[in-house]
């Protein structure tokens, strides 16, 4: 049988995750950490997940990568 | 005076990239320095590491050729840190296992150079047995003696985050910070750990272990790290199944090393509650 070619997008994901920490008070709180990038293709209305990998270095390099924005205040 | 099994760590967190072009340095709290011991049967003998996005290649040197030698390249060794699962995804690749080993001199000091890719993030975790390590009064104990006294098992959830540094050790988290069921004058023997994310070295450390570093790897080819310490133990005879009190779970930490920044492997710590002190006089 032919194999049949599907309409898919790519599509990426952010899984964000947290580290619960405790105050002085004993109160627990959230941390947000990077957590994961989820990287697959939508097909229909179902995500078909590819790769899972950690997002900590990848979101450091996004930040980097974004166009650094220039002060518009004049003097 | 007693034998020692002891972790240490050494990464950079952005690499130069090129031919052996950068040197590692050692974690917080950890050591490239070959202490000074009673004798000359110290060895290294498990290595592990990882880079955070492309292949690595480590030259490890020291200053005496009876030990690596010679001084250009001494050990050279690789990793292949895409595989399986792609950049990051590895966790930590073994280089070093088993019977073989590197031994290594008192007051010698190791140099770790790598080659890489420009920014990546790069770390390697060893294991060195020590003989006769002077000073070192730490609780561990034989599988014999932690089998003999057992009571109950128990899983403790604990989760330390690595630095947001990549490669370098994140917050120490003490045993008890997430899960407190560890109980007030009884007995445990930390047999091992799982993990949920795959992370490049888990480590613990406490003053019922001389505040050295113990541990090992949690990456993808190595996840069966439920019964490490027992394991470690089985291969070098060495007692190194952790015992502490659970009085003294505030003190005693664990910490998370991984080539990605601010990972949160999420460690269930495997241990057995004993029915006495397995180590009676420490």
């Amino acid at each position: 049988m032919d194999a049949e070619k599907v309409n898919a997008t790519l599509a990426v994901m952010h899984e964000p995750d947290v580290s619960v920490e405790t105050d002085e008070r004993g109160h627990k709180y959230d941390v947000p950490l990077p957590g994961f990038l989820r990287i697959g293709v939508n097909v229909g209305d179902q995500f078909v997940e590819i790769a899972r990998v950690k997002a900590g270095n990848i979101m450091d390099a996004i930040e980097g990568a974004k166009p650094k924005t220039r002060s518009t205040s004049s003097k | 005076m007693p034998p020692a099994i002891i972790l240490n760590t050494a990464s950079k967190a952005s690499t130069t990239g090129g031919t052996f072009a950068d040197t590692l340095t050692a974690n917080s709290g950890d050591s490239l320095s070959i202490p000074l011991t009673g004798d000359n049967n110290n060895h290294i003998f498990k290595m592990w590491g990882s880079d955070s996005a492309h292949v690595m290649e480590l030259a490890l040197t020291d200053l005496r050729v009876d030990s690596i030698h010679d001084p250009q390249y001494g050990v050279r060794q690789n990793f292949a840190a895409l595989i399986p699962g792609g950049a990051g995804n590895v966790g930590s690749h073994t280089t070093l296992s088993g019977p073989a080993n590197i031994q290594v001199f008192p007051g010698d000091a190791l140099t770790m150079t790598v080659t890489t890719t420009a920014s990546d993030a790069a770390l390697v975790s060893w294991l060195t047995r020590y003989n006769d390590l002077p000073g070192v009064s730490g609780n561990f104990a034989t599988w014999e003696q932690v089998n003999a006294l057992r009571d109950t098992t128990i899983g403790v959830r604990v989760a330390p985050v690595a630095s947001g540094t990549a490669g370098a050790y994140g917050t120490a988290r003490a045993i008890n910070a997430d899960d407190p069921r560890w109980t007030g004058g009884k007995y445990y023997a930390i047999l091992g750990w799982t993990v949920q994310t795959v992370c490049t070295t888990i480590a613990f450390s406490g003053q019922a272990w001389g505040n050295n570093k113990i541990g090992g790897p949690s990456g993808a080819l190595t996840l069966d790290t439920t019964n490490y310490f027992l394991d470690l133990y089985a291969e070098t005879g060495i007692p190194c199944i952790p015992v502490f009190n659970g009085y003294d779970a505030g003190n005693v930490f664990l910490y998370a090393a991984d080539d990605t920044a601010s990972v949160s492997p999420k460690v269930d710590v495997w241990a057995y509650e004993l029915s006495s002190n397995p180590l009676p006089g420490y």
